[in-house]
């Protein structure tokens, strides 16, 4: 039997048609990546080699460090304030129990299944300067002064795709708690409650450190999802007038196809790749190395 | 008791104002959706549809190009779901069940994809697969979606199968079964569920993939149901009912998706398949 799990044709056949796909689709483009960074290239000519010239240019690039900034105001917006809110929803949810638990659970699920091109389309109507559903709403509540283009509007431009992102994930995040919760040890908390522990004091010394592994994942993919942001950006505000709600991936995708940058978008790119690596690996090892478990 | 159920009133009533917070623009695109065009720009919140313009919903289907986008959805993620569980499955074989020195270095090769975001090879795909013809066709798509689900999957069904007993292809073996017959007759059965949550999981990631499909299919006839309400809102600025109803149509395949897939979308977490 040793001999035939190990009989080398069977694992190849195994084992090539998968890892093909994946090298072709994400490593190798990946290296491609930054030898492009390394040149001029803008697709039409053929390409030449710059060296670093491109990634000294980006430590010189506004554009670039505000796009970062923005990237991380996303993630503190997810962190701070998603966050928070998710794992109290989680820990109430959990205590509903019955059909209404469920009902709960998929009311708040339901946003993060739409398609995103809707979600931005929705949001983009709802925030219409002038027929909007918000607009109309301070106009009902007597507030029409506060009436403003909250999506065109340079200064409130990166709040609102703030905002739309927060009620976008939200679905995702308290699932995620939901799922930790229900894996804690209820004994535990019996015992607890007939020692005396009151509730406040159960919530801080027991389900917060037991749920630190859950924390941690859930956080890490908050502010990875903050660096990715790009779609909604895409979608709605473009990255807006003066860069005043560009991100990074949206600024390099610009880069490469509209400005025809295509050389400097790589060496953005890369870059990007560098900074979600350097982020999720710090993190993995705060976890010990035990990724995702609950 | 009495105590207890006031808490329990004042949980439920924040539940609700919350639930209502997270699907309220949804019922505010249904109404409008069933209003008449010109309503939008009439003041007022919400409006009742006197009558409900159903015709709406008409326009939209045709406008929209629904019938064709959402073949082309059903499509791609058809071929990509079947792929990602099928490789996932034989990789996750190899990597944990077979003997093989560099099996711990491969699985760790195809791991790192989970690290890796899908916009920073946008760039290099394109130029990639505009050379090599990928660029509109449906595998165009169909490729990348596979790879980046593999990791998740690879990670999924490595850990359900590492927890089965050696004596499965012992027996199997007596019983003159090859590899092959193993992963058929005896595998697959077993490990069903994770399997399960494989297929769920690059269902509903490939369903609403926009970013890709934009960047490399530029053929209005290939694109996914996701591009319809931009190709519509695009041309029809100002015809608000319409554009709604395509908002709601697009909505509905994932909600029918969602209900179905509900529970294994769950388990699924729990079983950490998440992917940010």
């Amino acid at each position: 039997m040793d001999k035939m799990l190990s009989n080398k044709t069977t694992i190849l056949m195994l084992v090539l048609p998968g890892i093909l796909v994946f090298a072709l689709v994400i490593p190798v483009p990946l290296l491609l990546s930054v030898f492009y960074g390394m040149t001029n290239y803008n697709i039409v000519t053929a390409p030449h080699f710059v060296g670093l010239s491109n990634f000294i240019n980006i430590l010189k690039d506004q554009v670039f460090w505000i796009s970062l900034l923005h990237c991380f105001i996303i993630a503190a917006g997810l962190v701070f304030i998603q966050h928070p809110l998710a794992l109290a929803f989680a820990l109430v949810l959990n205590k509903v129990g019955g059909r209404a638990e469920k009902y709960f659970r998929a009311a708040y699920f339901i946003p993060a299944i739409i398609p995103v091109t809707v979600i931005t389309a929705m949001w983009k109507n709802v925030f219409n300067p002038q027929f909007g559903f918000l607009n109309k709403l301070l106009e009902a509540l007597g507030l029409g002064n506060l009436k403003m283009d909250f999506m065109g509007n340079p200064h409130t431009a990166l709040l609102s795709i703030v905002f739309i992102s927060i009620w976008y994930g939200f679905g995702w995040a308290v699932l995620i708690y939901y799922a930790g919760v229900k894996g804690l040890p209820e004994e535990l908390f019996e015992a607890a409650k007939i020692d005396g522990a009151g509730r406040i004091r159960r919530l801080f010394s027991m389900t917060i450190p037991l749920l630190r592994p859950v924390l941690i994942v859930n956080l890490s993919l908050a502010i990875i999802a903050g660096l990715k942001s790009m779609t909604i950006v895409y979608l709605t505000t473009g990255g807006s007038v003066g860069n005043a709600s560009q991100v990074v991936a949206n600024y390099f995708y610009k880069v490469a196809f509209t400005s025809q940058q295509y050389g400097y978008g790589n060496a953005l790119s890369v870059l990007f790749v560098i900074i979600c690596m350097i982020v999720t690996v710090s993190f993995n090892k705060v976890t010990d190395g035990s990724r995702i478990e609950f | 008791m009495h105590k207890a159920n006031i808490s329990r009133y004042f949980i439920i009533f924040f539940l609700v104002v919350f639930s209502l917070l997270a699907i309220f623009p949804l019922l505010w695109l249904l109404d409008f959706s069933l209003c008449k065009s010109g309503d939008f720009f009439v003041s007022g919140l919400l409006k009742i549809p006197d009558p409900p313009q159903f015709s709406n919903y008409l326009d939209a289907w045709v406008a929209g190009k629904i019938p064709m986008y959402l073949a082309n959805s059903v499509i791609i993620t058809f071929m990509t779901v079947a792929l990602t569980v099928t490789f996932s499955l034989m990789l996750g074989y190899a990597f944990t069940r077979m003997k093989w020195k560099i099996s711990n270095l491969a699985k760790g090769f195809i791991l790192l994809g989970m690290m890796i975001p899908i916009e920073a090879t946008l760039l290099p795909n394109y130029i990639i697969f505009s050379k090599i013809g990928l660029t509109d066709s449906y595998f165009g798509l169909i490729l990348p979606y596979v790879a980046f689900n593999l990791p998740i999957g690879v990670f999924i069904i490595s850990g359900f199968l590492q927890s089965f007993p050696r004596s499965i292809e012992e027996s199997a073996v007596i019983d003159g079964c090859g590899i092959f017959g193993i992963i058929m007759k005896f595998i697959v059965p077993l490990s069903m569920p994770a399997l399960v949550t494989i297929v769920v999981f690059s269902f509903v990631s490939n369903w609403n993939e926009f970013i890709m499909m934009l960047t490399f299919i530029s053929k209005d006839s290939l694109r996914t149901l996701q591009f319809s309400i931009m190709r519509f809102a695009g041309k029809y600025t100002s015809n608000y009912a319409v554009q709604f109803a395509i908002m709601m149509m697009m909505t509905i395949p994932s909600l029918i998706i969602y209900l179905i897939f509900n529970r294994q979308i769950t388990n699924g977490v729990m079983m950490g398949a998440i992917k940010g």
